[in-house]
């Protein structure tokens, strides 16, 4: 009897039901990011040390690889990229997030198939194009981020080369 | 101090191209304020040694 009263009950989860829990997930995520950039901003104007972005990194690694969310996570509407931005993004007082934040983060950057849309609504290139032109990054850091912007623009120039033909 | 080419060659791109390329990777303006006050702490721990 209580079966049919609770015809969910027991069952798998719809299809909807999952996507609105990862769309939540996300959306969830991405304020905790930004309250972490604030926090975190905040803290070294008080000379303190930034570890908001830091405690937060594996719940964002986590979800940047896990492949079963990737669509979500790299949908321009959803729009995940930006915030991931914003945790690669210089402090207020001009020095870059944590060496683990930029590892782990251009790591995973690497084995997304990032398009064209979801780079467009991101701006995620911008503060890999930084990371380029920046002498603080590590060299491997460095490398990475001069890969992607090579990777992201390839498929611009390719346009341009085809147009000519 | 002379503008930062991109790591990639945008000669003889046409207009649209062009476009995209600034609208994703910005037009080397986006993050100067940092560099600017890389440069400056640069040029401060030259003076101080």
């Amino acid at each position: 009897d209580d079966a049919l009263k609770n015809p969910s009950k027991g069952k798998r989860k719809t299809g909807l039901d999952l996507e609105t829990e990862i769309d939540e997930q996300i959306a969830n995520l991405k304020v905790a990011m930004e309250k972490a950039c604030m926090a975190d901003n905040e803290a070294r104007e008080k000379g303190q040390a930034a570890t908001h972005k830091l405690k937060l990194l594996p719940q964002v690694t986590a979800m940047l690889n896990r492949t079963s969310v990737q669509e979500y996570v790299l949908d321009p509407d959803t729009n995940f990229l930006q915030s991931v931005k914003f945790f690669l993004e210089p402090l207020n007082d001009g020095s870059l997030p944590a060496y683990n934040i930029q590892r782990d983060i251009f790591n995973a950057l690497t084995r997304l198939p990032i398009t064209k849309e979801a780079l467009l609504s991101s701006g995620i290139g911008k503060v890999v194009y930084f990371y380029t032109r920046s002498k603080r990054p590590e060299p491997s850091i460095k490398r990475i981020a001069e890969r992607l912007v090579g990777e992201w623009s390839r498929p611009i120039l390719k346009r341009t080369d085809d147009y000519k033909k | 101090r002379p503008r930062d080419r991109l790591v990639v060659d945008t000669t003889g791109l046409d207009k649209d191209a062009l476009d995209d390329m600034e609208a994703i990777f910005g037009n080397g303006e986006d993050y100067d304020w940092a560099l600017q006050m890389e440069e400056e702490e640069e040029e401060r721990e030259r003076e101080e040694q």
